[in-house]
Parts: structure tokens; sequence; C-alpha cells
């Protein structure tokens, strides 16, 4: 019996009864009966009736776009893989951010406003990689291009900030490259698409339907069951991978908006007063930072007994915790465990919405010399003649607020130059370095407040007797 | 009947392929790779024309932020054009154009659909048009997330020279557009047709704006001014009507 010639799936030539291959394509003649191959000519519109050559040019087309169309799957992925980088990068920005505000308070968060304008930058190109993720499959060029140009963007910004090494500079200026190579290749897909409709981005699939038993179909069902397999390994591996990427965003998720810990601010706080911090970066854990009224009055105690920039260390040497609130007992200084309890300093601090926040701080009782020498001194100024000496023995702050006024009473009652005399002072000593001295004079009294400021006793406060 | 110099089988004379090992025959080699080269080598003339429209830009970006940032602002501009042309120039003589001519396009006198005295009124519609996108876009939308960095790198001096308004209104269109309409727009039409050449020196031009500070910020309304003017570029033939659309845009943008 005489042997059919063998006509080739891919070009329709009519080859020898003994080839193996087609000799227009040279596509393997035994794989007729394989499943593995993109489409037949017959299926694909490639009408039987072409020129033999157009055939074969078809075949080449159709063997190159199995080849090269891998270009464009790999920047499928690869826009995947910067998007999710981008979406870890946001988290990472925002958990940062959220754990500075922790410990400073969100008005002392410097360079905020640019975090803010990195993240909405962040959240664009995230937005931008995931639409190229999808859309590059329809259009290979355009965004293979917008890969590369945002490539060569971010090596340009790279080199500008001077903050890569070399192997940087070298990796990411190799992957411009690429990234510009396979603008190349994504243009001759596209072209192969253009010219040939049939073609399709598709994943090689097994095609169930050109099964055929006996004879090649053994290694047929074999080379399906192996693809099988690996489909399930890639199905398993996906799945993998999914609950991998959800456990990381959920863990994420958890790290961003999990109670805080009072450990955080404690020891930052502590730290702070330790490095001698300026008064202010420890005021800026009150809710309202150091402007408030709390960090104000904290502002004043330090300077009083001149903190303002260095003081004694201190050292944790209590604690007592509840759900909402801690309280912090320090001993002050290096030595003198054994020391009273006025030499304690206390921190307290509680949970303001979902972060820690300084409530209040319990400072030692000023140690403060004798009242007595300073009566007198201002005694001395009082009766003796003009007001300098008096301004002086003034604070400065309120030296510079109270003078004008002082002046205007005092030359209106004509005590300006000279004053009526005054002696044997009232002194009742108060808590916290405060201090009270009275004076009869004209039917009422004279009454001067004091109080200790850093190294010696100052005016706070005047009060003259009424007319 | 020849015999294949692999496997010594005999085959047809007119075979492109050894029928017994599939070998291809030395004839048909030659022949498909003089092909494939052509091919290639016009892809990758092309795609290098393209990479240097982008990487020409950011040399400026580079050299302003690290060589130049003490000098005026007016020098630091003159590099930008100069590096710009100089890119242009050096992308147009890569794809074989020399003449200023066919790489402005064809002038106005092709077969296209926008012809004639149409053009520019179209044109000055177009600059019109894209200047209010981009104006909403940045009112209602960028503002809301730029407070202060990105809008003191993106304003525009207090006051305003007659550099600037060179600069911003005549100089920066003719080179943007020689840039992105033109040495770009030679290059992607070697690669692809002519929708995806719009939308691929959109998204170039999108990129290189990003490089003032604003990123991907920038990227929207830059895009579709990018395809606006693309589109005038298509219809027209010519790179010209979309100079003047950009020229419109940008004295817009000066003067509100």
């Amino acid at each position: 019996m005489k042997s059919l010639p063998r006509l080739c799936s891919q070009c329709d030539h009519v080859n020898p009864t003994t080839a193996r291959y087609c000799e227009s394509c040279g596509f393997g003649l035994d794989r007729d009966f394989s499943t593995g191959d993109d489409s037949k000519a017959t299926d694909d519109g490639d009408a039987p009736s072409a020129k033999p050559e157009d055939r074969a040019a078809k075949a080449h087309a159709r063997r190159e776009f199995a080849r090269i169309k891998q270009v464009v799957f790999r920047l499928r992925s690869l826009y995947w893989v910067i998007a999710a980088l981008d979406v870890v990068y946001l988290l990472l920005i925002l958990t940062i951010l959220k754990r500075t505000a922790e410990l400073v308070g969100e008005e002392a968060v410097e360079g905020a406003d640019f975090a803010w304008i990195l993240i909405a930058i962040l959240g664009g190109l995230a937005v931008i990689h995931a639409i190229g993720a999808i859309f590059v499959t329809r259009a290979p060029v355009v965004w293979a291009i917008v890969l590369a140009s945002l490539q060569t963007l971010w090596l340009g910004i790279l080199v500008i900030s001077g903050d890569g090494s070399i192997v940087e500079y070298f990796v990411q200026g190799f992957l411009t490259l690429i990234l510009w190579a396979a603008v190349g290749q994504a243009s001759r897909v596209q072209q192969l698409l253009e010219e040939n409709p049939e073609f399709e981005l598709q994943r090689q699939r097994i095609d169930r339907d050109r099964h055929v038993d006996g004879g090649v179909a053994d290694s047929v069902r074999s080379r399906r069951k192996r693809g099988e397999q690996r489909k399930r390994h890639s199905a398993l591996l996906v799945g993998a991978l999914s609950v991998a990427v959800l456990g990381i965003g959920a863990l994420s998720v958890w790290w961003a908006t999990r109670p805080p810990s009072a450990d955080t601010i404690v020891e930052a706080f502590t730290e702070r007063w330790n490095d001698g911090k300026p008064v202010s970066e420890l005021a800026a854990y009150f809710v309202r930072g150091p402007e408030s009224g709390p960090g104000l009055g904290m502002t004043e105690a330090f300077a009083r007994r001149g903190w303002e920039s260095s003081r004694p260390n201190v050292v944790e040497v209590g604690r007592e915790e509840s759900d909402r609130s801690v309280l912090v007992t320090y001993r002050l200084g290096d030595g003198g465990s054994s020391e009273a309890d006025a030499r304690r300093v206390r921190a307290s601090f509680s949970v303001e919405g979902d972060r820690w926040i300084l409530t209040g701080v319990d400072l030692p009782d000023l140690e403060v010399g004798p009242i007595e020498p300073a009566v007198r001194e201002f005694e001395a100024a009082w009766n003796g003649d003009g007001p300098d000496a008096m301004f002086a023995m003034m604070e400065a702050g309120f030296r510079e607020s109270k003078q004008e006024s002082f002046r205007r009473v005092m030359q209106k009652r004509e005590w300006f130059e000279k004053r009526p005399q005054v002696a044997d002072a009232t002194v009742s000593l108060q808590t916290d370095g405060r201090a009270r001295a009275a004076w009869e004079l004209e039917n009422d009294e004279l009454s001067v407040k004091f109080e200790w400021w850093k190294t010696g006793w100052k005016v706070v406060g005047l009060r003259l007797p009424s007319r | 009947m020849m015999i294949c110099s692999r496997c010594g089988a005999k085959r047809a004379p007119t075979a492109n392929y050894c029928p017994s090992c599939g070998t291809p025959t030395l004839a048909h080699k030659r022949q498909h790779r003089e092909r494939t080269n052509a091919d290639r080598s016009r892809r990758r003339t092309a795609v290098l024309a393209l990479a240097v429209t982008v990487i020409g830009p950011l040399v400026v970006g580079v050299l302003a932020y690290r060589g130049m940032e003490d000098a005026a602002e007016w020098i630091q501009d003159l590099a930008n054009f100069s590096v710009s042309v100089a890119s242009a120039w050096f992308a147009y003589h890569l794809l074989r154009r020399h003449r200023t001519q066919d790489a402005m396009g064809a002038g106005l006198h092709g077969r296209t659909m926008l012809e004639g005295a149409w053009v520019y009124p179209v044109a000055i519609l177009t600059g019109f048009s894209t200047w209010s996108i981009a104006w909403l876009y940045v009112e209602f939308g960028y503002r809301a997330f730029v407070t202060t960095a990105i809008e003191e790198t993106a304003a525009l001096p207090p006051s305003t020279t007659a550099w600037d308004i060179a600069a911003i209104v005549v100089i920066a269109p003719i080179v943007e557009e020689a840039l992105c309409r033109g040495a770009a727009w030679e290059a992607l039409k070697r690669l692809a047709d002519g929708r995806t050449t719009v939308l691929g020196t959109a998204a170039i031009f999108a990129i290189l704006h990003g490089m003032n500070g604003g990123v991907s910020l920038e990227l929207p309304h830059r895009f579709v001014g990018g395809v606006a003017f693309g589109c005038l570029r298509l219809a027209s033939g010519s790179v010209r009507p979309s100079i003047v659309a950009h020229a419109v845009h940008n004295a817009l943008a000066l003067v509100v």
C-alpha cells in the first residue's frame, strides 16, 4: 500500500512520505500529534490557498512569536513585582510616620509634609505599575517604554542623590539597558500581533481536543500529565504566595495599628533627658507640645533649676503601670541611691487615642538658700534712692513685662526717686522655692513675692499699698 | 537532488530544510539572516534613538543638581535646552533623518486629516483645552497632596522676566515638541502603529515633565497634554501645530 505524502500543519507544504521535518518551514512533522503549539494553520484563517512562501513566512512568524512573546509576560511580572514593592514601601512609610508621631507628637514631626508628598508619589507609582501590569499585554510597546523611562528616571534620581554605591549604579544601569532592549522586543511582539490577528498573547496551554490515542499519543499523554503536574504545582505556588502576601499584609496592618507600648516613649524620654536635649524636646511629649500650659510650666521649672540644656542624669528605679497610664520614678543623679524621695523625679504618661503622651513631670524640690538676705537687700533698695536697685532684683521676664507700668505707678505716687521708709518685714516661706515678704506701709502693706531662679532669689511680684 | 551537509540525506533543490534532520539549507539561512538582521538593526536604531530622547534631558537634570546648582536660572535653562536639542539632533541622525524638514514632519502638504487653514485654530483650541484640564487637575487634585515642597519647585519666579517668557512660551514648546513629537515620534513610528506612537510619546512627555519634581503627581495631566499634542501631530502630519498648541498652553499657564 502506497503511503500518503505528509502535509505540514504549519504551512500546508506537501512533503515526501519519509520526511520528518517540513522542507518548507522546518516544522517537526511528528509534532503534528502534539498539543503544545500555539495554533494550526487551518484554524487561524491562513487559507490553504495561500502561496507556499507566505505560509512558510507565517510559520516562521508563529515560531518567533512563541519565542519572543515571553518578554511581555516578563514585563507583566516585573510590573506586578514593582507595584507590590511600592505598596510595601508605602506601608513602611506609614508605619514609620505613625511611630514617629507617637514618640514626639504629631506637631513636632519634622518633614511630615514631605513624607505625605512621598506617600502620594509612591501611591501614584503603585497605581501606574498596577495599570501597566494589567495593560502590558494589550499595548506592549507603550508599557515597555513607560517602564524603561521610569527606570531611567529612577537611575537619574539615584545619581543626583549620590546615595548609591558603585554596585548599585551598575545594577540599575544594567537594568535600564535591559528594559530599553525589551522595548525593541515588545515592538516586535506588537508588530507580529498586528500582522497576524490570529496570534494571541496567552501563556502556552495544552489543548485537550487535539489529543490522539495510540502511537505518538503516549508521549503526548505523558507530556500532558507533566503539564498538569506543573499546573498543579503552579497553583500550589500561587496559593502559597498569595497566603504569604496576605500574611505579610495582615502583619503590616497589625503592626501599624497595634496598641502602642509605653516602653518606647519612656525610653525616648529618658534618653532625651540624659542626652541633655533642650527642654522643649522633652515638653514635646505633652499632647499639645511645648507651647501648651503644661509644656510652658515644665520649661519654667527647668529654667528655675538651670536645667534647660544640661541636667543631672536620671535612672529609672520604679514603674507603676496600668492599661491606660504609667508612672515612672527616676533617681536623680549618678549616686546616692539611698537619698530621700526629695531627689526623685516622677514622670507620668497616659494613652491618648492610639499613642502615649506625657501628662506630668514632678521634679524634686528646689535647693534654695536663706531668704533673709534677699529680703534685707530689697528693703535697702526700697529705702534707697531711685528704682534701679529694685529693678536689678527682679526676675528677667517679670522685669521685662512689668517695668514700664511699675515706673508709671511710682511716678504717679511721687515714689520714683524717694519712697516712704519700711522696716521689719514679715517673711513666709512657701514650697517649691517661693516666698513672700510684707512690710507695713501707710495703713496697708507692701507685699513682695520671691522665687528662687538658678542661683538666687528674684522678685516676681510686687503689690503696693492701696490708696 | 541535493545532499544535506549534516546528515547526508537527499533533499529537493527547492527545499529550505532537510526533510530528515530539519537542518536549514545554507541559502535559506543566509536569506533569513539578512532579513532578520535588517529588521533587528532598524529596530535597535529606533530603540536607541528613543532612549536618547529620554536619557538626554536626564543628563541635564543630573548636571543641574550636581554641577550647576549655584548657576543662574537662565544658565540652567540654557543648558537644559541645549542638551535637549542635542539629544533630538542625535536621535534624528541615528534615524537618518538629516533634514530638519524630515525631522519635523512632512509639513502641511501631505495627505492628512487636518490640513490648510483649519490647522492652527484647532491647535490653539487644543492648547486651551489641555491647559484647562491641567488647571482643573492642579486646582482640585494636585493641591490636595502638595502643600509646600513641590509648589516651591514648580512655581514660577515671583517676577517674570523677558527670559522667562521667551523660555516658557517660545523655546520650551519648540524644544520639547522637537524631542517628543519629533525625535521620539520618528523612532516610535518605526516600532509601532500610529496609536501606539501617540501614547508612547505622551508617556515619555509625561515622564520627562515628572523630572521637574512632581514625579508621579505630574504624570496624569502631562500625559493628557501629550496625547492631545500627539493627536494633533498625527492628524496634521507635522510637528508645527503641536508646537503652537504647546505654546498656547504654556502662555496660559504663565498668565493665569
